[in-house]
């Protein structure tokens, strides 16, 4: 036994209506204290399927473990019941989990010190008063200020982060030999992200407890794993030290993952190489390589070998794949065209699409017994913005900085308090629903969540045809149908697919729906509010190409906001960044990546891990504190509280937009002095 | 591009079928089909199926145990009760069908429209609902009845307004969180007005719970309607009603208790029937289970 943990040959399959998913398919791997090791894949891998197995988290049925073994401390865990004293010992004490949803995972209704200790007074026999004071020296540990005073805290009076730190004490309440991270950090704030993960680096650097990542993102597997295995359909595929994984891949999946990630190191024009089509079924799959239908690799005899088993090629490198394919072999097959559409016409910033004026806009807030407007809550602090014809402005900024009420305001969904939209030459600021709605023609708009934006009654054809019922009532059934046709190839969706409802589409296949329907009426402009964030790295990138390719067609101008710096680099002409209602940087995409000037954006940039391991960015420092709360905004330079160039002027006026150097605006201080 | 097309969407083997397969794996909701099945078939085929003619007095053979002539006996004027049974599930049936189909319109209604104008609107007309329910049902159902009068229509009518606030508040309940989903701004987005919004896209995604509520209420339905017979406030004789079966068989429980007993035994069966088969209806809808089957 020279492992911490070794999981062998592991099986685990879910029984469905339909057939049984083999949802981990023999999977083997080990973890060695103080090490990090990371779990990479799309959804639907198995990534998390198997941790969870390994604990026998899983809920039975439908779930079955049917196979393998799992070693740890000298014991096979499958031997001992789901239910059993040793299995109990061994989750939440020895091997600790943090879950994905930091706000889900904590329990409203008690204090976080009866949550914290709970755990300890039963794995480790302390009493009241020895668990709270180990409590209070986990929760300093994990990097929470007044950790005393806090401890009778209820979850909801912390932010994400802190919640995920508390996940994170919590997990760490019995001194654990492993802490498993599922997606521990997807669901927070670049900021928040990178310093989350900081502290669980440092914490195994200082205990030599051993941490599994699992994550889809491979910054951060570049910035923090030592080994990483790749997973698909429920094996693993190529598991390796993370610089030769990185560097020489030996597997289609993890060459088509590298090539499809946007990265911060990219030139903007790097075409994005999507992996095409979608996960297999892994219901009752048939024993041959599940990866066939979308490597570019593929050849005669991968349709006719059976799965193909994990084979060295390297010092701890495997691979599972009957060919020898590196960086350099030559696809056999290609999918899409690789090239970039060339824009019919250069994107112009002379001739405005969208002029947005000082917009300002504000939500009441209500306090007292009869629940009277106490104040205003200034969620868009007079930003100022124009879209050229064909161009792509960026909005970036973590959550909560305003940027989607801003793109409400323009979409005319959210009252303004001052300032004004100027679209197209026409003031449309405080237009009732009415006036506003010839206007829609000429806005349309992509939302987050491409299982939320389509009404799930609807066939995908009446979806994509209701702005053409809308706008242009007098066209005739047999044009709206031969639309609705041209739309599904535009976007790349089989017209033959025109008829099926919602739920029949994948989750990219929606986003190209809710496009396609974007697209009907022929807009000169679409807000894309956090398009793709929802999607998975192979679907994002064919997205992001799409858009792309849109936009050289037809001219469109978007205004697209994300939270994924990379993403808005590649498909972005010029940022803008926000913070806490106000734009505190605008400028072109590459003196933004180049040369960014306001600390906010630096920092932005920093937290940002890179999908090398080699990259010395991923070296740099990350930026403290949480973004405040719009409640209680510093005064002043709303970025004070956090910068490291604040001085006392910062705390007190307000620094104003202003241009440095060409075409590159600024809100800060210290940068306008020239410092 | 189009390549991507011809990837086949995440495994969905007729969905609905196997649903439907699930929904009738447990045997009480196989029971209970087959129960309301029938009930349905006896009020259909009312005439074809009663052995007697359920008005045909006979008073020389009034108040007669079971045999093999009567099922179920006699009644105090000699009318077979199985006949009577028998045509007293039209009563039921169509008191229970018609007053849900009332009450969910109007509740569908007064829903949509407080849901979707709020402020003001939705004030008035959910405190009116609120009203209406904080009254116990059976004792609205008597004051309506005694203003109204006796009478199918007026039973239908007065069960169908008790019944009204539920559908009101789910309705209500389903339209504002539809109402902030993404899809429904997007109809904005391109152009629908409020009204296109709420015809197309806001009304069809409330229909799945009211659905649910309706299958549980017509057994409430029919249980009201046999109570308001019972109290002799529902239907008037010589038309068969089960309510008023138990109400008349009370009066000879001593001496011919089958006519009571048979009358609420079909009560009981039926309603119980309503309720199963409404819980499965529940189940096959709820959203949670969408998708896991």
């Amino acid at each position: 036994m020279s492992h911490l943990l070794e999981v062998k040959d592991l099986r685990t399959e879910f029984r469905q209506p339909t057939g049984t998913l083999h949802a981990v398919e023999g999977v083997s791997y080990h973890v060695d204290a103080g090490e990090i090791v990371a779990f990479v894949g799309e959804s639907g891998s198995g990534k998390s399927v198997t941790q969870y197995s390994t604990l026998q988290l899983i809920p039975m049925p439908p779930g079955k473990i049917t196979g393998g073994e799992i070693w740890f401390d000298g014991r096979n865990l499958l031997t001992e019941g789901q239910k059993s004293a040793a299995l109990q010992s061994v989750r939440g004490a020895e091997i600790g989990v943090v879950f994905q949803e930091p706000m889900t995972s904590l329990n409203p209704v008690l204090t976080i010190g009866k949550q914290l200790t709970e755990g300890m007074m039963l794995h480790l026999g302390l009493n009241r008063t020895q668990a709270r004071d180990r409590a209070v020296d986990l929760m300093e540990k994990v990097g929470i200020p007044d950790a005393r005073s806090r401890l009778d805290a209820f979850p909801h009076q912390f932010s994400g982060g802190m919640r995920q730190r508390i996940m994170i004490a919590m997990a760490l309440a019995c001194d654990p030999k492993i802490l498993i991270a599922d997606e521990a950090t997807t669901a927070l704030d670049v900021t928040t992200q990178a310093q989350i993960l900081e502290l669980m680096k440092d914490l195994v650097e200082q205990t030599g407890t051993a941490l599994i990542i699992v994550t889809h993102n491979l910054g951060i597997v570049a910035r923090y794993a030592s080994r990483v295995h790749v997973m698909y359909a429920g094996e693993i595929v190529e598991s390796g030290p993370t610089r030769e994984i990185f560097k020489a891949p030996r597997h289609p999946y993890t060459i088509g993952l590298l090539r499809a990630v946007p990265s911060l190191a990219d030139e903007r024009d790097r075409r994005l190489i999507p992996i095409p089509g979608m996960v297999s079924s892994q219901v009752d799959p048939p024993d041959r390589c599940a990866f066939i239908n979308r490597c570019p690799y593929a050849v005669a005899e991968c349709e006719t070998e059976p799965r193909p088993v994990l084979q060295a090629v390297g010092t701890g490198h495997v691979k599972a794949c009957h060919r020898d394919i590196d960086l350099q072999t030559t696809p056999v097959r290609q999918f899409e065209a690789t090239a970039r559409t060339e824009a019919a016409a250069a994107p112009s910033a002379t001739t405005p699409v969208l002029e947005v004026k000082h917009l300002k806009v504000t939500f009441p807030t209500y306090g007292g017994f009869f629940k009277r407007k106490t104040g205003d809550l200034l969620a868009v602090d007079d930003v100022s913005l124009t879209v050229g014809k064909g161009e792509t402005v960026g909005l970036v900024g973590e959550s909560g900085c305003g940027k989607t009420t801003l793109a409400r305001a323009v979409m005319g969904l959210q009252e303004v308090a001052g300032g004004q939209i100027i679209f197209d030459d026409r003031d449309i600021t405080g237009l009732s629903p009415s006036q506003m709605r010839p206007l829609r023609r000429d806005i349309s708009m992509v939302f987050q969540d491409p299982y939320g934006s389509l009404d799930p009654r609807q066939r995908a054809e009446s979806i994509v045809a209701e702005p053409l019922g809308n706008f242009f009532p007098d066209m005739s059934a047999k044009a709206r149908s031969e639309r609705v046709k041209e739309l599904f190839d535009l976007v790349g969706l089989n017209p033959d697919q025109r008829s099926r409802m919602p739920h029949e589409f994948s989750g990219g296949q929606r986003q190209r729906l809710a496009i396609a329907r974007a697209l009907a009426s022929e807009p000169s402009l679409i807000v894309l509010d956090e398009a793709i964030s929802a999607l998975d790295v192979s679907i994002q990138s064919q997205v992001i190409n799409l858009l792309e390719d849109l936009q050289a067609r037809l001219a469109v101008s978007y205004l697209f906001i994300a939270h994924d710096l990379s993403v808005v680099r590649h498909i972005s002409d010029r940022v803008a960044v926000m913070y806490l209602g106000q734009l505190v940087e605008l400028t072109g995409w590459r003196q933004l990546y180049e040369n960014p000037l306001h600390p906010y954006t630096k920092a932005l940039l920093e937290a940002v891990p890179i999908p090398d391991p080699d990259d010395a960015a991923n070296q740099r420092r990350i930026i403290k504190g949480e973004v405040p709360s719009v409640m209680n905004r510093p005064a002043g330079c709303a970025f004070s509280s956090r910068c490291p160039l604040a001085t006392d002027r910062c705390r007190v006026d307000k620094p104003p937009l202003e241009g440095r150097g060409e075409a590159h605006e600024v809100a800060c201080f210290a940068v306008q002095a020239g410092a | 591009m189009t390549v991507l097309s011809d990837a086949k969407p995440a495994a969905t083997p007729n969905l609905t079928k196997l649903r439907v397969k699930g929904f009738f794996s447990r045997v009480p909701v196989i029971i209970g089909s087959v129960i309301i099945l029938t009930v349905v078939v006896f009020a259909v085929a009312a005439p074809l199926i009663a052995p007697y003619d359920p008005a045909k007095q006979d008073v020389v053979a009034r108040l007669q145990p079971m045999s093999a002539e009567h099922w179920f006996g006699t009644d105090g004027l000699g009318r077979d009760v199985l006949s009577r049974l028998i045509f007293g599930s039209r009563t039921s049936l169509l008191v229970g069908l018609f007053s849900t189909l009332v009450a969910g319109c109007f509740g569908m209604a007064i829903g949509l429209i407080a849901g979707f104008v709020g402020k003001w609107v939705d004030s008035i007309m959910m405190r009116v609902m609120d009203a209406l329910m904080s009254i116990p049902i059976i004792i609205l159902a008597l004051f309506l009845g005694a203003v109204l009068g006796r009478g199918l229509g007026n039973i239908i009518l007065c069960l169908g307004i008790v019944m009204t606030p539920s559908y009101a508040r789910v309705t209500r309940g389903q339209v504002l969180s539809v109402k902030q989903l993404d899809y429904v701004t997007a109809a904005r987005v391109s152009g629908g007005t409020g009204l296109k919004t709420v015809v197309h896209h806001i009304f069809p995604n409330c229909l799945a719970p009211n659905m649910v509520l309706a299958t549980m209420n017509l057994g409430v339905a029919i249980l009201v309607e046999a109570a308001l017979s019972f109290l002799g406030m529902g239907i008037a004789e010589p038309t068969p009603s089960w309510g008023g079966m138990v109400s008349q068989g009370k009066d000879v429980l001593t001496t011919a208790p089958t006519m009571a007993v048979a009358a609420s035994l079909f009560i009981v069966i039926t309603v119980w029937a309503f309720n199963v088969v409404g819980d499965a209806v529940r189940d096959l809808l709820d959203p949670r289970l969408r998708g896991a089957l």
